[in-house]
């Protein structure tokens, strides 16, 4: 082996060693969760960081009844969809018309949009709750995801526009040129184009959708309709903590939300490659 | 290409379509009147936690009143304490939220009605002869006026929680003063255990239980009636040595441990701690008592049991036994509800059928004890011993006249505020006990000037 | 990617010749049309932002508890925050916050996102890893790691155990000199991951042969990554440096749900000190006070990015 060689090889040993630390560091302390749900109350007393000696179910059983997950989830899923949808619709025309047109005013746009990603959201709760109340939409899944379009949707054009600003214009012209309308151009050549930077803001969005507990736990007051936050929330009474249960409890929230990234990671992070952020 | 931009298409029709319909169900449920066959519907938000407690109440209050009463119904939304309040104040300036208000404390409940957002419950107390089915001195806090806005939800008092079984072992008995309190300290401190529990993590209001034991076991009663009254300012010596006392004991370390542990260790833990006999007492409230249970005996695989005796005179010429008392929270009716006579029927079965509130109070130590009168004799045989003392021990406390005041009752909420947060500040060494003192007592004054402190209950003898 | 033909020098001058012969209808129905794309967004703007921020610039100027009646007083509100210790103490809380939030999430993410970006193996399995921390939700992050750093036995206890020296009766939580960077910790921890995977992202946009290049000139590993890599991610560097600076100012949710700003207010920043004046103190008048002045911290630093960028720097 050669000396350059070796040191090749040394050089990719080190890379893996930092990679796998890096890891640990990452994944280890959500290990734990799992270590905890599969252990009694008292196990978990007396060693809470390591692996189950006999692991056991019956945590998952009993966290999913008590904390009526088959409707929380229900209810995040939904919430996580309509917010996906909506954000991207939104930012996907509004990211279109700021980044494929030269508008007069544009940069006025922009600038409120760095704004609106600035602005303290508790600020406006109660004049907000206040308006909701006289339309009507609070204590109501659609209430709860427009609010939820207003506070995403700035960040999303900005990311989206950063995405569709790296597509030569003269592909839309030259569609737009084949007697193509606005509507068929968006579709038919943009769209694909824009798809990995839509997954981009989809995925951001959901997220956040999915884990929001602030918002949702003032303006959803009927059991029916809570969002899943609100049965991991549960679990933490202050009187007494059921660790075992709780672990059980984060992983139903965690789960679903690693499988929604897991289904568009590739395109996310192919999306990220292709157009960068500018 | 094509195929994807049709397949895009589709899932998003479709995606749409699910979320619309989704969408649309959830706007119909919460568009549904409050009125299904006859039946009136009433909205209670309440701050019980946990599963066990959730379902007791679902089962033994509200089953239980809408059996008594077929006409109303009430649906009940759980929430976290600390978020309670929050939504419920900011429903109420929108015009909305419950028809049953729970009020976290009295000075809260104060700042409410202030705002006319509780609706006056006068004509219903008259009506139903509320006055002998509630004791006065719990109604008192509620009263601005002639009009009534709320209903005293718990006795409040602090007691001195130990371990029954570790005491037994060191041949300790319950300190009934200074010096024996600080002998037992010293001596549990000497064996390596903590002498007294106490954490704020779980509750951030914690602080305010400890300066409620110190101000009345200390200063005594009298003095903070003067003070309530206005008659003497906060900053007087006897107040200012309390919070001095109190803040030595933090820092021997005898409060959890460690200051920093009072402030990072939760309450099941130092619960856990207690049960095992590594913690000897335990200031805490008489609602305590109902999850207490869960670190003793068989429930926490140790052999060990509790008690509780009343808190120690912390200077000479204060009274032993001597409860500090207060309210434990409101329950009332909401200024915009649509239903504030079935609102009012819930109440006057809540508190009036006597029978039922007994059972309840046997039934879940330390959360159910509402201020009504009955005799001793009338307690269901199967309470806990240490459960029924409390009671009768409130009670026989107002009887005799004595009494303490407890801050989040008397003290009006700015004030309150500050005792918990100043305090805070206080043990972590940002401000001393003078200057706290001078501070609250800046507060106070300004809230005295704007009329925001609650009627205060004269030293006296209270029949309940 | 197939597609109609690109940058011909005819495309041009006939698109011109296309719009100009357009009809004025046409033409204003064009210049129209991408104001009606950013419609729906605007109008839900308006909803849900514009109004509330009204109604809080309103409210900041008056005496409101947050509960009924609001009675105006002018600026007083904003007088009394420019004085009010609690205000100055919670800035310079946000300002350590963003010295710490700014380099230690963006230095782990570079690092994490160059060793990712000198392997092909396992890529995609360790770029999940790190991204997994930003997928969950802060309440259960923060009860995790409240139970790692417990005082009795977490973490902290145990490696002290282990003897290394002071660590093992640290209250990380609980301890005013500890809080707010134990707090920071946690978000960072959450943070890095999500920036590694998008520095990656980046990363692999630039193009290899300049690598080639410096490598036949003799540069080393750090010299490629100095001259090579941070410039030719410069534009996402910067764009995340100034979302920093704003979600800074913002942050909220880990200090809430974790200490709350305690212990006596160690961990308190802006957001929860507007949090608890408007809720707990009955001071909504003088929170929203706070809130605005906030906000027109980030207004100049918006203000000097776009002087910077209208100056030609290509940020």
């Amino acid at each position: 082996m050669s000396g350059r060689q070796r040191k090749g090889r040394l050089g990719r040993a080190l890379i893996y060693a930092l990679l796998v630390v890096l890891a640990l560091f990452a994944l280890g302390p959500l290990v734990t969760l799992v270590f905890d749900a599969l252990k009694t109350n008292a196990a978990i007393g007396a060693n809470p960081l390591t692996p189950p000696t006999s692991p056991r179910l019956s945590n998952f059983a009993t966290a999913w009844t008590q904390g009526d997950f088959s409707v929380t989830m229900r209810n995040s899923v939904i919430i996580c969809l309509g917010t996906m949808l909506g954000v991207c619709l939104i930012a996907g025309l509004a990211a279109y018309a700021l980044s494929q047109f030269d508008l007069p005013g544009e940069n006025g746009v922009i600038a409120y949009l760095f704004l609106g990603t600035a602005l303290p959201v508790q600020l406006f709760l109660v004049p907000l709750f206040f308006l909701w109340t006289k339309l009507h939409l609070t204590n109501n899944l659609l209430g709860l995801i427009i609010i939820f379009w207003a506070t995403e949707s700035p960040f999303a054009t900005l990311l989206l526009r950063s995405y569709l600003l790296k597509i030569p214009k003269e592909f839309v012209e030259a569609a737009r040129l084949d007697g193509a309308s606005e509507v068929r151009s968006l579709f038919r050549v943009l769209l694909p184009l824009a798809w990995p930077g839509l997954m981009t803001i989809a995925l951001i969005s959901g997220l956040f959708a999915w884990n929001e507990f602030f918002f949702s736990i003032t303006f959803i007051f009927q059991p029916g309709l809570r969002p899943i936050a609100t049965s991991f929330l549960a679990f933490q009474d202050q009187n007494s903590t059921d660790w075992g249960l709780t672990s059980a409890a984060a992983l139903f929230m965690v789960v679903p939300a690693l499988l929604l990234f897991l289904g568009v990671q590739r395109r996310f992070v192919s999306g990220l490659t292709a157009g960068g952020l500018r | 290409m094509t195929e994807s931009a049709t397949v895009t298409r589709r899932n998003f029709l479709a995606g749409t379509g699910l979320a619309a319909g989704a969408l649309l169900s959830g706007s119909a449920l919460a568009a549904c009147s409050s009125q299904s066959n006859g039946r009136t519907d009433l909205q209670l938000w309440i701050d019980i936690t946990g599963a066990a407690n959730e379902k007791y109440f679902s089962t033994h209050v509200i089953d239980v009143f809408e059996k008594a009463d077929r006409k109303v119904e009430v649906d009940t939304t759980f929430y976290q304490g600390q978020d309670l309040r929050r939504v419920i104040q900011t429903a109420l300036q929108a015009r909305s939220g419950p028809d049953l208000v729970r009020g976290a404390s009295a000075s809260l409940t104060q700042a409410w009605s202030k705002a006319h957002t509780l609706a006056d419950l006068s004509s219903y107390a008259a009506k139903d002869h509320w006055s002998s089915k509630i004791s006065s001195w719990a109604l008192k806090p509620f009263i601005t006026g002639s009009k009534l806005y709320a209903l005293p939800m718990r006795v409040d008092t602090m007691l001195l929680y130990y371990n029954k079984t570790l005491f037994g072992q060191k041949n300790w008995k319950a300190p009934t003063n200074r010096d024996e309190l600080e002998a037992l300290a010293e001596e549990a401190a000497g064996h390596g255990i903590i002498p007294f529990g106490a954490t704020n993590v779980d509750w951030s209001a914690a602080s305010e239980w400890l300066m409620t034991v110190f101000w009345n076991h200390y200063s005594g009663p009298q003095a903070i009636y003067q003070a309530l009254t206005g008659q003497i300012p906060w900053t007087e010596p006897t107040f200012v040595e309390a919070v001095e006392l109190l803040q030595s004991y933090f820092n021997k370390g005898w409060m959890g441990g460690s200051t920093a542990k009072y402030y990072s260790v939760p309450s099941a833990t130092m619960g856990a701690q207690f049960g095992d006999g590594k913690i000897a007492m335990f200031p805490q409230g008489e609602w305590w008592m109902s999850s207490l249970g869960q670190f003793f005996g068989s429930a926490a695989h140790n052999g060990n049991d509790w008690d509780w005796a009343p808190l120690p005179a912390l200077q000479s010429g204060i009274r032993y036994p001597l409860y500090e008392i207060g309210v434990g929270g409101s329950l009332g009716i909401s200024a915009y509800s649509s239903h504030p006579s079935q609102a009012a029927q819930f109440l006057n079965w809540y508190y009036g059928d006597t029978q039922q509130a007994l059972q309840r109070m046997a039934d879940v130590p330390g959360t159910y004890n509402i201020p009504i009168p009955f005799s001793a004799s009338s307690l269901p045989s199967g309470m806990d011993p240490r459960s029924r003392r409390l009671v009768t021990a409130t009670q026989q406390a107002m009887a005799t006249g004595d009494f303490g005041y407890v801050t989040w009752t008397w003290w009006p909420p700015k004030s309150d505020t500050f005792v918990y947060q100043g305090l805070d500040q206080v043990l972590t060494g940002k401000m001393t006990a003078k200057e706290y003192c001078a501070q609250l007592n800046q507060i106070f004054r300004q809230e005295m000037k704007a009329g925001t402190i609650p009627p205060t209950l004269k030293p006296g003898r209270y029949q309940a | 990617m197939t597609g109609p033909p690109v940058g011909t020098a005819t495309v041009e001058p006939q698109a011109s010749t296309v719009a100009d012969s357009a009809p004025p209808a046409v033409r204003r129905r064009r210049r129209v049309r991408p104001w009606l794309f950013l419609l729906p967004l605007i109008l839900i703007n308006l909803f849900v932002v514009i109004g509330p921020s009204i109604a809080t610039v309103y409210y900041s100027m008056t005496n409101w508890t947050g509960i009924g009646s609001a009675k105006f007083i002018g600026f007083a509100n904003y007088r009394r925050a420019f004085d009010d210790p609690n205000v100055r103490q919670a800035l310079l809380h946000n300002l350590i916050w963003f010295a710490l939030f700014l380099t230690v999430p963006m230095a782990l993410g570079l690092f994490g996102a160059y060793l990712l970006s000198q392997i092909r193996r396992y890529q995609i399995l360790f770029r999940t890893i790190f991204f997994i921390p930003y997928v969950t939700a802060s309440v259960v992050n923060a009860a995790v790691w409240q139970n790692i750093l417990n005082p009795t036995n977490g973490i902290g206890v145990a490696l002290g155990h282990l003897g290394i020296p002071g660590i093992g009766h640290v209250s990380f939580f609980g301890s005013p000199s500890w809080a707010l960077y134990a707090v920071n910790f946690v978000v960072d921890w959450h943070w890095w991951g999500f920036l590694a995977v998008i520095f990656l992202a980046a990363m692999q946009g630039i193009d290899p042969s300049l690598y080639e290049a410096a490598r036949v000139d003799g540069a080393g590993r750090w010299r490629q990554f100095r001259h090579i890599t941070i410039p030719g991610i410069q534009p996402t560097l910067v764009f995340l440096a100034l979302m920093t600076i704003v979600w800074s100012l913002k942050v909220f949710d880990y200090i809430y749900i974790i200490t709350n700003g305690g212990p006596g207010g160690a961990s308190q920043v802006v957001s929860t000190l507007m949090y608890n004046e408007a809720f707990t103190q009955f001071n909504a008048g003088y929170a929203a006070a706070i809130g605005l002045s906030m906000s027109f911290f980030i207004v100049i630093v918006l203000i000097g990015y776009f002087y910077l960028r209208k100056r030609g720097s290509k940020i």
